[in-house]
């Protein structure tokens, strides 16, 4: 769908952009902010660094390319090169006039990141879409190098990773740098509205959420010849913890994220059970969650994700209030809300029957428009702690404990110790034992904190 | 009754004898699906005979014992015009102009195919594949057909089994109808561009058409409530098939062209037309539960657009799903041979 934000005409010249930088952030040093509008220079053109190169990078980078205004493709990085070769032959295709990157603007390996971000520092925009382990380090790099940034979920997988992120995003607010994170839900119209009612009291307050990931299980690629264990475990970023801290983070993210924007908070504690009972393939994953977080006011959300076929299917929200119900988030294409705690027709109060949005590019037009606008947009805190409500649930879970929000934002355990300096040469944090078996988090045992 | 079931169990039988349908669908690579969509529209073949019953049953047997059925529905052959006149108002410039059609006997699903049979193919083919990487072993014939890839999120979108199945690709229906076909012995495939309006016309007539009396066949704007409904819950249209307006759009076999319709002016009728032989995207015809009563017309054509790719964000998008658009379906169409 075509926003409003993309009918509008942008164009801010450098000479503005530099004014209304100097003039709304005191704080800001003017060398800072010419810094960070070095690189857009005279002609608008956003210079644009793509880091992590698979399907949804080489998407967000199509999204990037399709907001208002000129952007350029100017660098592109990831650890394997038939990714990185896939997404600029597709890319190629479709911005033919805006992908500016020549091979040496290509860059591949563990530190390629560094490389690509220099390249458009000073008021470029990066493209985060890495599995989500590397999102700090990326973050902070990108950030450092006065670089607005687009993050795709999940932002980190352990609470160091977190305290990076925080960190990183409050510096950018100080350079007056834009970050988004990509969790489209908060900028899905049909669900903006129904949130915007259920904020207004149209269910009465809320006394519980449900969010639901019930499905099918999930992909395995097999070993490519020659690959790595370590890049082996990353090419299945999905199935190994310490690359995108288990489903309950980096798939139930989205709708876990969207039951505490309805509540309007974010919970204090969590206990929950998980498990591995029909998955047999070589890999970490539990294939099915059930946590149950508690916010300030004693209130809970229940959390369930279930990885397995032939049971009940089904992928949203359910939130009870004292005068009725609601259902919507992610894969919940039009929200509605209901009378009651039965979610039927007859029952119906509110349904979304608008035109249909498309949230991933409404989330790059969103912050292109706020570059160019210069508009506050730091999405880095809200982000950060939807993941971490994603890493307190694996914790409850793995752990078979309850664990506090305090608790988990306090702990030094990190997934993998080191992973700024690894190499193609390095050692993945966990392996196969001599029969292909991964380890397997065990509750009342298995050290979360 | 009972002579038209007994004149289907002659042609089920008729059909065992003469189709490997097995080995067929080995050979053929769902790279190819749309040579196979052209492979399975009807051949030339004798009109129909006494031998096609009106409707007959179709059993899907799983391995669990668990059996999941259809109807299939004689929609005899004949010629119509196909498109709209020139003088039609409502009429677009996409169907004219309009001509006329010759069609042979065919067989047409009375309701869209159901979530519950779409999950069912989803789930077997995608555990066949699960089951190689597993134990390096397969469970059947059917994994001749390769499955969709994984879906992001939940292939049923909320709604139950027995709503339409929707947010599959053209390839994904076609490749779909491979695997119903080598899991009954019996061809299906999806209709074509002509049949659909054929039948729709020739079931509507009268009653479908009518926009006073639209909402009793039909589940759309004005009766929807915003959503699909359960298959099979509006009256039948006079052939005994169910929303064939409204509810879900449903893939057809033909590649959509704005021109289709410029056929060579001194062919006084097209025998069983199968649409350009080339494109980009396919056609999708029937309107579905968001449409107004205006475009719930026989001869109405949707198509892909651009924006039923935008639910997936990444790229290459998906060649099998198209997520969050719950508007499109399928309702699978077989020959009388």
């Amino acid at each position: 769908m075509k926003t409003q934000s993309k009918s509008q005409n942008i164009a801010t010249s450098r000479r503005q952009f530099i004014k209304r930088t100097t003039g709304t952030l005191a704080a800001v040093s003017l060398a800072e902010a010419v810094a960070a509008a070095a690189n857009i220079g005279e002609s608008n053109t956003i210079p644009i660094a793509l880091i992590g190169c698979g399907g949804r990078g080489t998407g967000a980078a199509a999204n990037a390319l399709s907001t208002d205004g000129p952007t350029r493709l100017a660098a592109m990085a990831d650890i394997f090169d038939f990714r990185l070769a896939g997404s600029f032959e597709k890319l190629s295709k479709q911005f033919t006039r805006q992908l500016d990157v020549p091979e040496d603007r290509r860059f591949l390996g563990f530190d390629a990141y560094r490389k690509a971000i220099d390249t458009v520092s000073n008021g470029g925009v990066v493209i985060l879409t890495t599995p989500p382990a590397f999102r700090p380090i990326h973050l902070e790099y990108a950030v450092a190098r006065n670089c607005h940034v687009f993050m795709e979920k999940s932002f980190a997988v352990d609470a160091p990773g977190i305290r990076r992120v925080l960190n990183a995003g409050q510096e950018a607010e100080k350079k007056n740098l834009k970050i988004a994170g990509g969790l489209m839900a908060r900028h899905y119209e049909p669900l903006e509205e129904a949130v915007r009612r259920l904020h207004r009291g149209d269910i009465g307050p809320l006394i519980t959420c449900w969010a639901y990931r019930e499905h099918g299980p999930v992909g395995f690629k097999d070993r490519r010849p020659g690959m790595s264990e370590l890049a082996h475990q990353i090419h299945n970023y999905s199935n190994f913890t310490w690359v995108n801290g288990s489903f309950i983070l980096d798939w139930l993210i989205h709708n876990i994220d969207v039951c505490c924007w309805c509540k309007n908070a974010w919970p204090v504690s969590a206990q929950g059970q998980g498990g591995r009972q029909v998955r047999s393939l070589p890999d970490q994953m539990y294939d099915h969650f059930a946590v149950e977080y508690t916010f300030e006011d004693g209130t809970r959300l229940f959390a369930q994700g279930r990885h397995m076929d032939g049971c009940w299917r089904f992928f949203g929200d359910v939130i009870h209030g004292t005068k009725g119900s609601a259902v919507l988030g992610e894969g919940i294409t039009k929200p509605s809300i209901f009378t009651g705690h039965r979610q039927q027709d007859s029952n119906l109060l509110w349904r979304y029957e608008g035109p249909r949005c498309d949230a991933y590019q409404r989330e790059h037009d969103l912050l292109f428009e706020a570059i160019r606008q210069d508009k506050p947009y730091n999405e880095t805190e809200r982000c950060a702690h939807a993941a971490m409500a994603g890493i307190l649930g694996r914790m409850a879970a793995e752990s078979g404990k309850a664990v506090t929000w305090q608790q988990a934002m306090s702990s030094d355990l990190e997934l993998a110790p080191g992973l700024d300096n690894y190499t193609m040469d390095s050692k993945p944090p966990v392996e196969a034992d001599g029969e292909g078996r991964y380890p397997i988090a065990m509750p009342g045992t298995a050290k979360v904190l | 009754m009972k002579v038209q079931v007994r004149l289907c169990e002659k042609m089920s039988r008729t059909l065992k004898k003469t189709l490997d349908i097995g080995s067929q669908s080995a050979q053929i690579a769902v790279a190819a699906a749309a040579a196979a969509a052209a492979f399975w529209l009807p051949q030339h073949v004798p009109a129909a005979d006494s031998e096609s019953c009106s409707r007959y049953t179709e059993t899907v047997v799983f391995d669990d014992g668990r059996r999941i059925s259809f109807d299939m529905v004689l929609v005899p052959g004949g010629t119509f015009v196909m498109g709209s006149a020139a003088g039609d108002p409502r009429g677009r410039d996409d169907e004219r102009p309009a001509r006329r059609v010759r069609l042979r006997d065919f067989y047409l699903c009375d309701k869209e195919t159901t979530l519950e049979l779409f999950l069912a193919y989803y789930e077997q083919t995608t555990s066949a594949r699960n089951d190689k990487k597993n134990h390096g072993k397969t469970s059947g014939h059917v994994d001749a057909i390769t499955g969709p890839t994984l879906v992001y999120g939940d292939i049923t979108m909320g709604y139950s089994p027995r709503h339409p199945a929707v947010g599959m690709t053209w390839h994904n229906a076609a490749n779909f109808c491979l695997w119903l076909s080598a899991k009954t012995g019996r061809k299906y495939r999806l209709p074509t561009e002509a049949e659909w309006e054929y039948a729709c016309r020739k079931g509507n007539a009268g009653c479908g058409n009518d926009p006073n009396r639209i909402g009793d066949f039909a589940w759309y704007k004005a009766n929807s409530g915003g959503q699909t409904h359960p298959v099979g819950l509006k009256k039948p249209d006079s052939l005994g098939i169910h929303d064939m307006l409204g509810n879900v759009l449903e893939w057809t076999s033909d590649f959509y062209s704005t021109k289709a319709y410029n056929t060579d002016p001194n062919e006084a009728v097209l025998d069983n037309p199968s649409g350009p032989a080339g494109g980009t995207v396919h056609v999708a015809r029937g309107g579905d539960y968001t449409s107004g009563a205006a475009d719930l017309r026989c001869a109405a054509r949707s198509f892909e657009e651009k924006g039923w790719r935008s639910g997936d964000p990444q790229i290459p998008k998906s060649t099998w799903w198209l997520p969050q658009m719950d508007f499109i379906g399928l309702r699978v169409a077989a020959g009388t041979e």
